[in-house]
């Protein structure tokens, strides 16, 4: 028996590492249907009523851009009555048994020229829950109405640019809504463009 | 007699035979490995999934389901309109359920209508309750056993295999059966909302020829 | 004693074979080895019949299997406008609706689509609607006049109309349609998506029925 030990002294240790690069070649599905689906990579954070300062890649049709701008989690607050469509003349209806309302107040700051439209609000509880958005046509949570600035080549064909009256000033405030239950704790607020690179807020 | 290399060859075609025969009783194009686990509850009770609460609050029989506009034509079942309302909710994260279904007895499996303009695939909130209303065209002597099926995989490609589904019993006993085949009820057509939901029962005026 | 001639090289029987074998016509053998490669297909199925396809002519009343469901085209009507379900695009186009009856007798749902698309015409003077250009029948429940296109229950009876806009100018004598039924595809090989239904040629049924005319 010596006699294939020593024959496969090599081979042997060299199959783990083998294995390992024919698993790793063929995980490109792992990328595509896990790694990108939900947000794992934290690029920045700051404690609430901190400025941060952020630079983050974003992919359109044409390329990859970066987009530097800074924000600052001003506060999270209960109101009365939620928005589930903000397009219902009717507005807010009272907040539902079981749940709360909350406003979160962001300050941002960039340049007229970044991209900052279609970004994603969520907070996420004590116990780990995530909520997003209810309203079935909420206003934009990074940008402002009307005024957001410069748009991506979204698909093929498109351009960037800022379309014709809609500059955005180099500072301005949001307020996402949220419906959350009833006596959860909100912890942290998170805000991202493309999965898995998401910025974390934390409430204090 | 039979020489080596021949006994070789036979021996292949006979495995690769064999083989087919195999593939052809067996159902190989199997990549999910397994079926969907089954969390079975009655009406009012809550079943738990591992991304979301469901509870069936109310099942009931319908002729016909009229869609929200009210100038729109309203809706008559081939057989009989099976309404359930159910209270969603997400656990972690939102969730969007891909589809809702009935199973009879003998397995087979009814989907929910698209032309009622009831609930087709809601999206639900986390930690709060979202309010969902889906309607299903059944033959009315399919009735009796009937189970009520949702899941946030699509049904139809086998997306639920590996994942959490439940299964609720709708109780719809032979005597229910007899007498919801011949329902003559008409309802006002609803979707999903975080805000609760109410089968309005309606009255239908009959329009052109 | 008889002079003999003796035989050199095999004398056993496998010796034997292969000297018969050998000693064949190359046509022969050619022959023998096709016929053996058939034979050789058998266990894998390749020796079933193909069905035999047979057109029939199409009647009224006639319920056809087209795999998924059960058809029977009930009546076929011209008419000017079939309100409240659809106008034509343009006045002047006249409407024609096939009253379809459609079981599913199977034990899966199946997707209305496949009636709508296992019809055919020729001389129909078919004017395109408006939206949707490549798609010529429109399907409304004919119980209540809504536009029907989903998932048929098993065990569900519906009653279609199936309805294609038509050039007022267009003899109707002449008009044929056919049947067409589908084969069960348990898993494209391509896309891997299990259940579809391939549409099969020749039809099943085809030819002219009479065609009511309505002002």
């Amino acid at each position: 028996m010596s006699g294939w030990w020593r024959e496969n002294r090599w081979w042997l240790p060299a199959l783990p590492l083998a294995l390992a690069a024919m698993g790793a070649a063929s995980s490109y599905l792992v990328h595509d249907y896990w790694w990108i689906k939900e947000p794992r990579h934290e690029i920045a954070s700051a404690d609430q009523g901190a400025h941060v300062t952020v630079t983050d890649d974003y992919t359109d049709h044409l390329g990859t851009i970066t987009h530097t701008f800074q924000v600052r989690l001003a506060a999270v607050v209960e109101v009365d009555g939620v928005t589930l469509d903000s397009f219902d003349a009717d507005g807010p209806r009272p907040t539902p048994q079981g749940a709360q309302t909350l406003r979160v107040h962001l300050d941002w700051k960039a340049d007229p020229d970044q991209f900052l439209r279609g970004c994603t609000v969520a907070l996420v509880d004590s116990e780990g829950r995530r909520y997003e958005r209810v309203d079935v046509n909420p206003p934009p949570a990074c940008v402002p109405s009307g005024r957001g600035g410069p748009e991506v080549a979204a698909v093929e064909g498109d351009v960037r640019g800022t379309p014709e009256g809609e500059d955005r000033p180099p500072t301005w405030s949001t307020q996402p809504e949220f419906l959350v239950a009833e006596g959860a704790e909100i912890t942290q607020v998170l805000v991202w463009w493309q999965l898995p690179d998401y910025l974390r807020l934390d409430v204090s | 007699m039979i020489g080596p290399r021949a006994l070789s060859t036979l021996a292949v075609v006979a495995t690769v035979a064999v083989a087919q025969q195999f593939t052809d009783q067996v159902p190989v194009v199997d990549l999910g490995g397994g079926g969907p686990f089954v969390e079975s509850g009655e009406v009012g009770s809550e079943v738990h999934l591992s991304y979301a609460d469901v509870e069936v609050t109310d099942v009931r029989p319908a002729q016909y389901l009229a869609p929200p506009i009210s100038t729109d034509l309203a809706r008559v079942a081939g057989g009989v309109w099976m309404v359930v309302s159910v209270r969603l909710s997400a656990t972690t994260q939102p969730v969007r359920i891909q589809n809702a279904w009935l199973v009879d007895p003998h397995g087979r499996e009814y989907m929910a209508s698209t032309r009622s303009s009831c609930a087709l695939n809601p999206r639900v909130a986390t930690g709060v309750v979202t309010y969902a209303v889906f309607c299903f065209d059944v033959p009315t002597d399919r009735l009796e056993g009937l189970r009520f099926r949702i899941a946030r995989g699509d049904h139809t490609v086998g997306r639920t295999d590996d994942d959490d589904l439940a299964d609720v019993d709708l109780a719809v006993s032979a005597r229910d059966a007899q007498t919801w085949a011949d329902t003559t009820k008409a309802y006002l057509a609803v979707d999903y909302s975080l805000e609760p939901l109410e089968l309005q029962e309606i009255t239908l005026t009959e329009t052109g020829s | 004693m008889t002079d003999r001639e003796v035989v050199t090289g095999s004398s056993s029987r496998r010796g034997r074979v292969r000297d018969f074998v050998s000693n064949r016509p190359n046509p022969q053998k050619l022959g023998v080895l096709g016929a053996a490669l058939v034979l050789v297909t058998a266990p894998f199925g390749g020796l079933q019949s193909v069905a035999e396809e047979k057109t029939q002519p199409l009647e009224l009343g006639q319920r056809i299997d087209i795999g998924p469901f059960y058809v029977t085209l009930e009546k076929v009507t011209q008419v000017s406008d079939l309100e409240p379900a659809v106008s034509p695009d343009e006045e002047g186009t006249k409407l024609v609706v096939l009253k379809v009856v459609v079981v599913n007798h199977s034990d899966r749902a199946e997707f209305s689509n496949l009636v709508r698309d296992a019809i055919g015409a020729d001389h129909s003077g078919l004017v395109p609607w408006e939206t949707n250009q490549g798609i010529p029948l429109k399907v409304f429940n004919f119980d209540d006049a809504t536009a029907y296109n989903e998932y048929i229950n098993p065990g569900q009876t519906y009653t279609l109309a199936l309805v294609f806009q038509q050039d007022p100018g267009t003899d109707l004598d002449l008009v044929t349609f056919a049947v067409h039924g589908y084969s069960f595809r348990e898993v494209d090989p391509g896309t891997l998506e299990p259940n579809t239904w391939i549409l099969d040629s020749p039809p099943l049924a085809e030819g002219h029925v009479p065609i009511e005319v309505k002002p």
